[in-house]
């Protein structure tokens, strides 16, 4: 049961996306792995929020990671992205979103969003290290009821939140976020169709 | 010899020796070296990385180095004699027995559950050609890998070793059996179990749900309360079973699909309850608390209702367990599709069968 990144990102209706403010654990990978995982974290992010339709929640399972997207839209445009195992139960992830997103508007001004490098948001680091345990959500749980009538939509692939025409290996090939090393990792882990290392 | 062959030669001396000089991990990683190493400043280590300790190994290059390595194994293992008990010359012996430490060293990377090349390295240890200590640091480093921490022959080995080192005590057979049954066949002083337990923490975190790491583990605590061995028996049996107790329930809570940690925990109860010590099996109470809560917050993990079933007491707690959860969650499915019902909801009616067969 584990948290393996947790990100603001700034999500208009149309163009690419920017991260705010994000945080990463990638402690139990072994050494070499790190900056691969790393890297497809950022990957998996941008992927998945680039895909999430304004006012949407939803998870999407690739190999080893869930990631669980709301994407809130309003007057900020923003969406907050939790990675985590797939033993992450999803309700907490959720309503951590939600915590994230309302500490995150009453502390960054919306001035700042243009120049995500001058954005100072310690907190992030508090979340990813108590909601490690998802029982520390449960306080939060019970103040958010709303999320008991919204339905949350489970892809149990990335393939389904692509549009068409489009692939996942073509999406990592093209990718000039991603290494060579990260790019080995990654079809390795394909062929061997593992439940093992990157993505 | 031809280039390839001389370059595949210093290869594999190299790896060999990269991989005796106790590497804090080793990780085989996809791909050749070109896709590694692409700064020729680098290079020290070619094809082999070697950053803080940590030694990486590309796959394409272990296995060039694997099938360099095989006829040296097997023409070094009839030079050095080690199968027969004729002696060869000096001279050729030595050459032999490093060839034989070298090659055996890359094939166990390579493959870890290759015997004949553990069997040949117990055979340099029993003619202290190898010391034990630097056994342990390469199988150390070893079970830092992915492929590696999950063989049972490599845990196997590891415990050779220990046995080597921590014969257990002679005294009387009958005391032995009587204090602990299946005795283990050597005594582990607290630090070493530290650095046992240290070990398969790594290994479970690398591959999860990890059965022969766990029994490692528990093999090592039981190596730890052989008894005889402590002055005051008593007191070293309560730390060592209150630590580990208070560890693997802290591990169960952020690995909650990981059944070998609650078949271990479960071994650990049945040793306090054949062990005659100061710590009364009352302190496993606890225990049965600690299942009950995380049912209750995570219930669609069947790992943690086995948990809650081998640590099962009923009284009152129980019952007012049962009525105020498992039968709510149990209804729900009456009331829904049986595909559309909440998780954990098959699992409740699994153990409300279960429960009413004991209570039988």
């Amino acid at each position: 049961m584990k948290i393996f990144s947790l990100s603001v990102v700034l999500a208009p209706s149309s163009g690419p996306c920017s991260v705010l403010s994000s945080t990463s654990d990638v402690s139990s990978f072994s050494f070499y792995q790190r900056g691969s995982v790393s890297e497809f974290l950022t990957f998996f992010t941008k992927t998945v929020v680039e895909r999430t339709p304004q006012g949407q929640r939803q998870s999407v399972q690739e190999n080893n990671y869930t990631a669980h997207v709301y994407n809130r839209s309003g007057a900020e445009q923003l969406a907050a992205i939790i990675i985590t195992d797939h033993e992450y139960p999803v309700r907490p992830a959720f309503s951590l979103l939600t915590k994230l997103l309302d500490d995150f508007t009453a502390k960054v001004p919306q001035s700042a969003f243009a120049n995500p490098g001058s954005i100072s948001f310690p907190e992030i680091q508090t979340y990813i290290q108590k909601y490690q345990d998802p029982r520390q959500a449960d306080t939060i749980m019970r103040v958010q009821q709303e999320l008991d009538e919204t339905k949350i939509v489970l892809h149990k692939t990335i393939e389904s939140v692509l549009q068409r025409g489009e692939k996942l290996d073509n999406l990592v090939e093209r990718s000039n976020a991603l290494s060579t090393q990260s790019k080995m990792f990654y079809k390795t882990a394909k062929k061997q169709n593992s439940c093992c290392v990157i993505m | 010899m031809t280039d390839t062959s001389v370059s595949t030669q210093t290869c594999f001396r190299s790896l060999a020796s990269l991989l005796l000089k106790s590497p804090s991990t080793i990780e085989v990683l996809p791909g050749d070296a070109s896709i590694w190493i692409p700064d020729v400043a680098e290079r020290s280590c070619s094809p082999f990385l070697f950053i803080e300790n940590n030694l990486g190994v590309p796959e394409k290059e272990l296995r060039r180095s694997y099938l360099y390595a095989v006829p040296i194994f097997s023409a070094a293992r009839k030079a050095s004699g080690l199968h027969t008990l004729e002696n060869s010359s000096n001279h050729t012996l030595s050459s032999a027995i490093q060839d034989l430490i070298d090659s055996s060293a890359v094939l166990i990377l390579m493959n870890p559950a290759y015997q004949t090349a553990l069997n040949a390295r117990k055979q340099l240890i029993a003619r202290n050609l190898i010391t034990v200590e630097q056994e342990l640091k390469f199988t150390a480093a070893l079970l830092s890998s992915r492929h590696c921490c999950k063989q049972s022959e490599l845990w196997y080995h590891r415990r050779w070793l220990l046995r080597r080192i921590y014969p257990t005590p002679s005294f009387p057979q009958w005391l032995a059996e009587d204090v602990i049954p299946d005795s283990p066949n050597f005594y582990l002083p607290p630090n070493d179990l530290t650095v046992e337990i240290h070990l398969v923490t790594r290994a479970c975190e690398l591959y999860p749900r990890n059965y022969f790491g766990w029994n490692h583990r528990t093999i090592c605590i039981q190596s730890a309360l052989v008894p005889g061995v402590h002055f005051n028996t008593s007191d070293v049996f309560t730390e060592i079973f209150a630590k580990e107790i208070a560890s693997v329930m802290q591990w169960i809570e952020s690995h909650v699909s990981d059944y070998s940690a609650v078949h271990h925990l479960k071994t650990l109860a049945r040793l306090i309850e054949d062990t005659e010590s100061a710590f009364l099996p009352d302190n496993l109470l606890p225990v049965f608390g600690h299942a009950l809560t995380l049912v209750r917050a995570f219930p669609e993990h069947e790992t943690l209702w086995q948990y809650l079933r081998v640590f099962w007491d009923e009284g009152d707690v129980a019952t007012a367990f049962v009525a105020s959860f498992v039968l709510p969650l149990q209804s729900t499915r009456m009331t829904e599709q049986e595909n559309d019902s909440p998780s954990g909801v098959q699992h409740a009616c699994h153990f409300l069968e279960w429960r009413n067969q004991r209570l039988k």
